[in-house]
């Protein structure tokens, strides 16, 4: 009879053994094992039964695990885990190979060597001379246009600006920030 | 009404066959606003030309896709353009200053014809008028730059048409400038 399909009286279930033992139970169920244990001898048998494996467990000498153990099982776990993925993907590709996918497969490998083919081999960009030539004359081009812009700027800023206009600007500036100028004169 | 018919399928074969004729000549760069005729520019000048330079449509795109090697923004910016003319003269001084006085009227004919002059300057032998052409308002359409300048090779005008930005143009034209310009 499996220990957990056991009922004890009043419904108890064998559930709480353990935790009464653990002194893990509200008092209301305490109270209720208790009760159950004074009514019930096969109940109360049990009790002490559970209680003295404990005690006997306690009391063997504990093993001290090899350094090992835990890597050695965990590597054992990724190596079947490992093997679970490898099955899984043959799986995956017997099913690929039926009749049903061949041509599916065969497309998909076709395309993707000629995909592959067309990265690999394809060639450096070439710009031919004609473009080139182009180019240069382009550049030149914009050059040329950029130095009027810019020079043309500064005949404003030489021959417009300054002159005729900061000029002007200063000279006002200096008429009436000039600490040098007498002043009105107070009796 | 079997004549109307047949009138009706003639103007409609008739459209067909003039339409996508129209639509080309619509697109041809010399239909553009920012396109200018050097045409009179060159009998203005009245002297053989020394250097001359026409791109258009395939060298155009040909040299944007070499610009994309080496400098994205350059490319962007060649592809919105529809075409580079470029002429230079070899003139004496003399030359140049007689050209100084015979292409005021061009330039006025120019402006009423809807170009903006944009920078003009005349000092001590240097003869610059940079004009735009904004039809929308909303880009710049066409750029010409007229320099005659106090060498005998400095003579060249440009025209530049397409959607420009001329704060491109000033950006690449700087870091083109180094040796660039040594041929001028």
């Amino acid at each position: 009879m499996n220990w957990s399909d056991q009922q004890t009286p009043d419904n108890l279930p064998d559930a709480l053994i353990e935790p009464f033992l653990d002194g893990a139970l509200t008092p209301e169920e305490r109270d209720r094992v208790l009760a159950a244990a004074s009514r019930d001898a096969d109940f109360a048998a049990q009790l002490v039964l559970a209680r003295s494996i404990r005690e006997a467990l306690r009391s063997m000498p504990s093993a001290v695990a090899p350094a090992d153990l835990v890597p050695s099982v965990m590597g054992e776990v990724r190596r079947d885990r490992w093997r679970q993925f490898v099955r899984q993907l043959q799986g995956r590709l017997r099913m690929l190979t039926t009749v049903d996918f061949r041509p599916v497969l065969a497309t998909a490998t076709l395309v993707a060597v000629i995909v592959a083919g067309a990265l690999l081999g394809r060639p450096a960009p070439t710009v031919s001379p004609e473009a080139e030539a182009a180019l240069a004359q382009i550049k030149w081009t914009l050059a040329l246009v950029s130095e009027v812009t810019e020079r043309s700027t500064d005949h404003i800023r030489r021959d417009v600006l300054e002159p005729h206009v900061l000029g002007h600007i200063r000279s006002a500036a200096h008429d009436v920030f000039d600490d040098s100028r007498p002043g009105p004169v107070v009796n | 009404m079997n004549m109307n018919y047949r009138t009706l399928f003639l103007a409609l074969t008739f459209a067909l066959l003039v339409l996508p004729a129209g639509l080309s000549s619509a697109q041809r760069i010399e239909n553009l606003p920012g396109y200018f005729d050097f045409d009179e520019l060159e009998r203005i000048v009245g002297a053989e030309t020394t250097l001359e330079v026409n791109f258009k449509g395939a060298i155009l795109r040909m040299a944007a896709e070499a610009a994309r090697i080496e400098d994205d923004t350059l490319a962007d910016m060649l592809l919105k353009l529809k075409g580079i003319q470029v002429r230079g003269y070899t003139l004496d001084r003399d030359a140049r200053k007689a050209l100084e006085n015979r292409i005021g009227p061009l330039f006025r004919q120019m402006t009423d014809g809807g170009w903006e002059r944009v920078v003009r300057v005349r000092n001590d032998g240097e003869f610059v008028e940079m004009l735009i052409r904004d039809t929308t308002g909303e880009r710049v359409e066409g750029l010409i730059v007229f320099v005659i300048g106090g060498g005998e090779n400095e003579t060249v005008f440009v025209n530049i048409v397409g959607e420009i930005d001329p704060e491109d143009i000033g950006r690449l034209g700087r870091r083109f400038r180094i040796g660039a310009l040594e041929v001028l």
